[in-house]
């Protein structure tokens, strides 16, 4: 088998070798072996005609010797030795043998001269002479006659490569021809004359074929694309037959009109087909079209659509012949989209539209590898039609109001996305926002049937809008702002019926909220683990504290806090004092220690009392003549608490006895003060019989535990008149009736009136009722109220309108005092400033005050055109 | 019937044992109010009794005794000022 191979290898080698001998320089750079892969490895799709006679059997051998390089020249070394050491004469610059020096096939050593002493002969003998011929025959073809012989069988293979058919004539002869005309110093002719047989075949027959396509009417963009391709796989195969051409000669030519075999096909194509007229024009209209129908969403080829632009791109006519006419109709159905849209849709329907719009528009610059610039200026676009355009429509208030009414938190994200395209979003938003906030604000505040409800949907709405700035506005700040402000503005509206003061319902509302978040009865809250009861409630107070923040009149909440503070201390209502602690630590962080140095000072009263009244029963317990009575005693600071009315009231006498004495030791601890009871205040627990098995405690204040004291002694069935009552307890009518009516004509009734009704009349008799029965050991009589509480909060208001005033006169001295002299203006504004702690005041109550303190001769006004002040000492 | 009292929780107010609308001789506000350096009336501005029969606020009071002038005088009858000790 071995001797096969080389004979083989010999019959290859020696067909190599004549082809060797026909160009002037042997090759070097191209292996056979890789000339062949080449073509092997086309994959054009044409049908390449690789195959000649030997060439199976040349491509089995290849794989079987992969060296073939090396192989090649062994037999070629072992050949040129033979030839010389036949020859005598060493063939090593391939010189051709000289004339006159022919070689002598006798002797090897030719002496041509009588031999002569030599200075030096380390080897004795004649001199040798060294004759070097050159073996290789000139070539005997005309170049010309070669030329013309290879391009001829150039042109055949050009023409079947244009007609796809198989090249008749061997790839690698093609290959060689092209390479020895090159090297013979003719590729400038060879480029001319194959430019010119691509040019016709592009602008003629090619032309031709697109035009004369079935589809050429309906689909031009198909046609010229499959004719694009078909074009390029034709020119891969060209340029492959010429590729020495290419790589040697025009490669690196700098001449500008002698470029590389597929830059100039692309340039012929592009000439002849793209830039033709008829051709032109309905192909770039045929891709408009096609990206057209796309965004309507008819189904296209989509894979045609990126191939047309890809070939667009590869032509160098992307940005000269097809991004303005892509830019110029996408502006114009863009806008035309977007009048369309915003005129028939509501605005969340155009605000989806818009963003879907935006997302394919996007995916639609990927899908078809669009530029990175062209998807700039689709996105502005895209912005300019449906967005800057319908900007009246994107931003009417009232689809806006709309879309907050409806808590479109999705529409609303879309829209603010949107606009912040174009610019500013809360500039455009801002105005509607406001005017919801203030509307819906204002619906709750005003509505006078679900007062109690206030605080509770107050707290919902802030909630909801925090939540809007939150997640569609994406923490928007100037719209948290105007949140802010918003609110602000509605909790303080002035309404028409207080003209007085500012509205101070809201602030009046948070305070009985809060009240009854801290007698633990907080209804809003009663969801939720049980377990972290404590967390709840400071999550809720932190959550009014939020409202509190807004509230300007805040003298007005403090009136209602600590009237409501003190009842809970009094009555120790508080569910939990850590709870108040944290609340009045919260207050005084909110509005300065000022704000809360009375509450403070009540807890004080109270601590302080407890140790009192412990140091009191101690000495008592020693002198050993305590009553059987739980006393505590609360004694309040006066000016800390709120005013309450003295009720004259006779207390039983071994209690009076006993108070007594608590108001002497209390005396002599503190010396100069006085002790004042007030019995209104206290409540106390009473153990009552009403049968010999009906005992019962009962809890009630101190006014109604009077009452009933007063039928001690009396038999069952004894009524006392509504007089003697009035005799034996001292109270007056307004007390009495109240009274009474608590005790006999509401829920747990221990007294028993003698004639029915609910009212109270001088003439009426009472008695104990015998039959008084109730589930619970423990029974709590309340007061009534109801009445009442109208006329306290109208105090509360009046007792606040007063505080203003005072308060304000005491600024505007400290203001005067430390200043002397003051321009009407900066003294209002001042006044203003150190007051807004407390509440807010209004210029004409400041006027007044400044009034009322020059007729009190505090200060004066100084004569001259502007108004100052000066301090009168 | 028969009510016994258990528990009685009684509530009661304290002032200054001074005649209502009388005024700190020094600065002329109520006792019931502050001196003008005060803001809260109450346990934290206390009166001080002289022995003379002279009541002022505390802090108006120790005002005066520390300037040279006032040689520890009352500043009402010039009697030594001392006060009635708790």
């Amino acid at each position: 088998m071995p001797e096969k191979v080389s004979d083989q290898e010999t019959q290859s080698q020696g067909k190599k070798r004549k082809q060797n001998l026909q160009s002037p320089r042997p090759s070097q750079g191209f292996s056979q072996r890789s000339i062949t892969d080449f073509f092997g490895d086309s994959t054009l799709g044409l049908d390449v005609p690789t195959s000649r006679p030997s060439s199976p059997k040349r491509s089995r051998k290849n794989s079987e010797q992969p060296e073939l390089p090396k192989d090649m020249s062994t037999p070629l070394n072992e050949q040129a030795w033979r030839r010389i050491s036949e020859n005598r004469v060493a063939d090593l610059n391939g010189l051709p043998p000289h004339p006159r020096d022919p070689p002598n096939p006798n002797t090897n050593i030719v002496a041509t001269k009588p031999p002569r002493p030599a200075p030096f002969q380390p080897h004795a003998g004649a001199p040798r002479k060294l004759h070097i011929k050159n073996l290789r025959k000139p070539s005997k073809i005309d170049p010309d006659v070669y030329f013309n012989q290879t391009w001829g069988s150039l042109e055949a293979a050009l023409a079947a490569i244009f007609g796809s058919r198989k090249i008749s004539a061997s790839l690698e002869e093609l290959y060689r021809g092209t390479e020895n005309i090159c090297r013979a110093d003719r590729a400038g002719e060879l480029y001319i004359r194959l430019k010119a047989c691509c040019a016709t075949y592009v602008g003629d027959y090619l032309k031709d074929s697109i035009i004369a396509c079935n589809s050429w009417k309906d689909d031009a963009v198909k046609c010229v694309v499959s004719a694009w391709e078909k074009w390029n796989a034709q020119l891969g195969m060209i340029r492959s037959v010429f590729l020495y051409l290419d790589r040697s000669y025009l490669l690196n030519n700098a001449n500008p009109s002698l470029q590389p075999v597929e830059p100039t096909g692309l340039e012929l194509f592009r000439h002849h087909i793209i830039l033709a007229q008829e051709i032109e024009t309905k192909f770039m209209d045929g891709i408009m079209a096609l990206f057209e129908r796309d965004r309507q969403q008819c189904s296209i080829d989509a894979s045609l659509l990126t191939r047309a632009v890809r070939m667009v791109d590869s032509l160098d006519l992307y940005e000269t012949n097809f991004e303005p006419r892509f830019l110029a109709m996408s502006r114009e159905y863009y806008d035309r989209l977007g009048i369309l849209g915003a005129t028939s849709n509501s605005l969340a329907e155009y605000l989806d539209e818009c963003s879907q719009q935006l997302h394919k528009e996007a995916l639609r610059c990927e899908r078809y590898r669009l530029d990175p610039p062209t998807k700039r200026s689709m996105g502005l676009i895209l912005e300019e039609g449906l967005l800057k355009n319908q900007l009246l429509i994107l931003t009417d208030q009232g689809s806006i109001e709309d879309l907050l009414q409806k808590q479109d938190h999705k529409s609303l994200a879309t829209l603010y996305s949107l606009l912040d395209r174009i610019g500013e979003p809360s500039s455009y938003l801002r105005l509607a926002w406001e005017k919801h906030i203030l509307t819906v604000g204002r619906s709750i505040i005003e509505d006078e049937s679900r007062e109690n409800e206030m605080v509770q949907r107050l707290l919902e709405l802030k909630d909801s809008l925090d939540s809007f700035v939150r997640v569609p506005f994406k923490g928007d700040d100037t719209l948290a702002y105007a949140l802010r402000e918003s609110f602000g503005t509605f909790l303080n509206a002035r309404t028409k019926d207080r003209s007085e003061m500012v509205n101070s319902k809201p602030a009046e509302m948070i305070a009985k909220y809060v009240d009854a978040l801290l007698r633990g009865g907080a209804k809003g809250t009663s969801t939720g683990t049980p377990g972290d009861e404590d967390a709840r409630l400071a999550h809720s107070l932190e959550q009014v504290l939020d409202l509190f923040r807004f509230i300007q009149g805040k003298d007005v909440f403090e009136a209602f806090y600590k009237r409501d503070l003190a009842r809970r201390l009094l009555m120790d209502r508080s569910a939990s004092r850590d709870a108040e602690r944290s609340m009045i630590t919260k207050l005084k962080t909110e509005c300065g220690s000022g704000f809360t140095q009375n509450l403070e000072s009540m807890f004080k009263d109270i601590e302080i009392s407890r140790e009192a009244i412990s140091h009191f029963k101690t000495t008592r317990n020693r002198a050993g003549n305590s009553p059987n009575v739980d006393l505590n005693v609360l004694v309040l600071s006066q000016s800390a608490w709120p005013t309450y009315d003295e009720v004259p009231v006779v207390i039983p006498l071994e209690m009076a006895q006993y108070l007594e004495s608590y108001r002497n030791v209390y005396c002599e601890k503190h010396s100069g003060r006085k002790l004042m009871w007030r019995h209104a205040l206290s409540h106390c627990v009473l153990r009552a019989r009403f049968a010999p098995n009906v005992n019962k405690e009962l809890v009630l204040s101190a006014l109604q535990a009077v009452v009933l004291l007063l039928f001690n002694d009396a038999e069952f069935g004894t009524y006392l008149s509504y007089q003697q009552i009035k005799g034996g307890t001292g109270l007056d009518d307004k007390q009495l009736i109240r009274t009474l009516q608590s005790l006999a004509c509401a829920k747990y009734r221990v007294l028993q009136k003698e004639t029915k009704g609910k009212d109270i009349l001088p003439t009426d008799n009472f008695c104990v009722n015998r039959h008084f029965s109730a589930p619970k050991f423990r029974i709590k009589i309340n007061q009534i109220q109801l009445k009442e509480t109208k006329k306290e909060k109208e105090d509360t208001f009046e007792r606040v309108a007063q505080d203003r005033q005072y308060e304000t006169q005491a600024a505007i001295i400290r203001i005067m005092k430390s200043r002397k002299k003051l321009r009407h203006n900066d003294l209002i504004q001042m006044t203003i400033d150190q007051t807004k702690n407390r509440g807010k005041l209004d210029v004409p109550e400041i006027k007044k005050q400044i009034e009322r303190l020059i007729d009190k001769d505090y200060m004066e006004r100084l004569p001259g055109g502007e108004t100052w002040y000066q301090y009168v000492a | 019937m028969k009510v016994r009292i258990r528990k009685w929780n009684a509530v009661a107010s304290w002032r200054w044992d001074v005649p209502e609308d009388d005024v700190c001789g020094i600065c002329r506000v109520q006792f019931d109010g502050t001196c003008p350096n005060c803001r809260f009336p109450g346990d934290d501005c206390p009166l001080l009794v002289g022995k003379c029969g002279h009541s002022f606020h505390l802090h108006c009071v120790n005002d005066w005794i520390q300037t040279e002038s006032s040689r520890g005088l009352c500043p009402m009858c010039r009697q030594k000022f001392e006060f009635v000790a708790e």
